[in-house]
């Protein structure tokens, strides 16, 4: 069931990392995207996984949910290190299996591989969607790029597109989880055939999705204007965000953090392969 | 005919994440062939949970669901035989409708089937008759047609599938009295004439009292009685405990116990003829 994915998911809690300002999450998960594609030695990518492995004690979530979390980019994740295991050469061969040579390098490489795209996703996802409410991200956002306002860009409407599109995202989710059991129902069938039977498959679901959606962004448009909503123009908040000692904190650990894993790449035998 | 029955059911939502919940705690129960069974409860009580465990379109975490006596998880890739056989009306269906014309979605559920043309048309035909589609409306696109309208399309793409056990979750739900007394009534001249199983899930006692034979009464995910209509209906403290109110005949003859009147009317016939066989 579709709505058995958490990737994306928001998880209420008290945490640290849950009362952290949000513009700051948002910038260290810019960090810690950085640091991530900065590590290149064993080292390194020891402390990156030390690292992640901190976030995911300080955002108090449970490790279960966050291995559910990765479900969706277990394929790419294996994909990727299996490209990597066969596609890194090096100078002596660890063994040799017909046409592939497989060397100590491509262990490396997919082992490294496998280690970052597992804690870009962890790490990104606790910094922002797990511990962050979408409406608080999409306020920070929209603080951030307020700069943007002087050169007209319409920073306002991009962030309320933001908010409304992530706060109907379970509900579509829920929505085709309901049109699919309701298509099952009716005898549908969306497990077996060929890719091009799948795919006719879906037309029964995707239909009354989109028939929902626009029914739904309709009235939404209709609600929005009898409450007054004219833009961002005069509009006042109801929760401003406040800066906290502990949130420089944090800043600053993380681009410390970045600092710390491109030197530790000196320290020991680099990989310098991406 | 198939029997339907739960033994030992329970269903958790979002095992091991801080959304976890309960929507279903050991609940065993056996639906009568031929007969309606309507299923009450307050908000959350786990009936909308429960209908999408008989047709296996969830799994329960624990217990099982047998038709005619085999776990209908024991072969799950041949789910698609037991949907055959039970079918299932969700809250507000007439979303689901996507087909060009009401007799081609209608036809949807028989063509999966994979019963013939002649078949798919005659199975269409009857079901537009119970509830009460015109010939013309068949021709149209299900997107012209009214909410009301919308939702006897959908019912009727369900009857189409002419199940021996048909689920409906709140098919009446938001509809006027007129629409509900058509869409219900069409369900019960349909099960009367053919003797099938329905479950019908509704809040509306009225209709309850109205339409089903027994009830089952589920409170906070567990059953709490399962009897016949007038018998739950003599146990006001059984419904109002579990969030719901006796219909308002009901609640005005079991005040005249007092004068000879039988509590558990659940009809204004009923009780007319109760009342004017003591006035005589």
């Amino acid at each position: 069931m579709l709505k058995d994915i958490t990737l994306g998911q928001y998880f209420p809690g008290k945490s640290l990392l849950h009362t952290l300002d949000a513009r700051v999450k948002l910038v260290c998960a810019l960090v810690y995207i950085v640091a991530v594609f900065l590590c290149f030695s064993t080292l390194s990518y020891a402390a990156l996984l030390l690292l992640t492995l901190g976030l995911i004690l300080l955002s108090k979530i449970s490790v279960k949910v966050i291995l559910k979390g990765l479900k969706p980019v277990v394929f790419i994740a294996t994909f990727t290190a299996i490209i990597n295991l066969f596609w890194v050469q090096g100078t002596t061969p660890l063994f040799v299996l017909g046409p592939i040579t497989v060397y100590p390098e491509g262990v490396a490489g997919a082992i490294f591989m496998l280690i970052r795209i597992v804690s870009l996703v962890i790490g990104s996802t606790l910094l922002l969607t797990y511990t962050t409410s979408p409406m608080a991200l999409t306020d920070a956002m929209e603080r951030l790029l307020s700069p943007l306002k002087l050169i007209k860009v319409p920073v306002h409407e991009f962030a309320m597109m933001m908010t409304i599109a992530l706060r109907f995202v379970p509900t579509l989710v829920t929505e085709t989880d309901k049109i699919i059991c309701a298509q099952k129902a009716r005898g549908a069938d969306f497990e077996s055939g060929n890719l091009i039977q799948r795919a006719k498959a879906l037309i029964p679901v995707l239909i009354p999705l989109f028939v929902s959606a626009f029914r739904r962004a309709d009235e939404l448009a209709v609600a929005m204007e009898c409450r007054c909503y004219r833009g961002g123009e005069g509009r006042t908040r109801m929760k401003s965000l406040h800066t906290r000692p502990s949130d420089f904190a944090t800043l600053l650990f993380f681009l410390g953090a970045a600092v710390g894993l491109f030197f530790l790449n000196t320290l020991s035998n680099a990989l310098w392969l991406y | 005919m198939s029997i339907l029955s739960l033994k030992n059911i329970s269903y958790l939502y979002g095992a091991n994440t801080p959304f976890e919940h309960l929507a279903l705690d050991n609940v065993s129960l056996t639906f009568t062939e031929g007969r309606i069974t309507g299923l009450v409860g307050h908000t959350g009580s786990g009936k909308s949970t429960l209908a999408m465990l008989l047709n296996g379109l969830e799994k329960p975490t624990a217990g099982t669901v047998t038709l005619d006596g085999t776990d209908i998880w024991e072969k799950p890739h041949e789910m698609r035989k037991i949907r055959a056989k039970v079918g299932l009306v969700f809250q507000y269906p007439e979303y689901q409708l996507f087909e060009e014309t009401v007799e081609k979605d209608i036809a949807f559920g028989p063509k999966n089937m994979g019963k013939s043309e002649e078949e798919c048309r005659e199975l269409v035909r009857r079901a537009a008759d119970f509830t009460g589609i015109s010939e013309e409306m068949l021709a149209r696109s299900p997107f012209e047609l009214s909410g009301g309208e919308r939702r006897r399309v959908a019912i009727a793409g369900v009857l189409a599938m002419n199940t021996d056990v048909l689920v409906l979750d709140e098919p009446a739900a938001g509809l006027d009295p007129k629409g509900r007394e058509d869409i219900l009534g069409g369900v019960r001249a349909w099960q009367r004439e053919k003797n099938k199983t329905v479950v019908l899930i509704s809040h509306s006692m009225e209709d309850m009292a109205r339409y089903a034979d027994e009830l089952a009464v589920l409170k906070d995910a567990r059953l709490v009685m399962h009897a016949a209509t007038s018998e739950v209906f003599k146990k006001p403290e059984v419904i109002e405990s579990a969030g719901l109110c006796l219909p308002q005949i009901t609640r005005i003859t079991n005040r005249l116990k007092a004068y000879g009147i039988p509590e558990g009317i659940t009809t204004p016939e009923e009780a007319v003829s109760e009342i004017l066989k003591k006035l005589r």
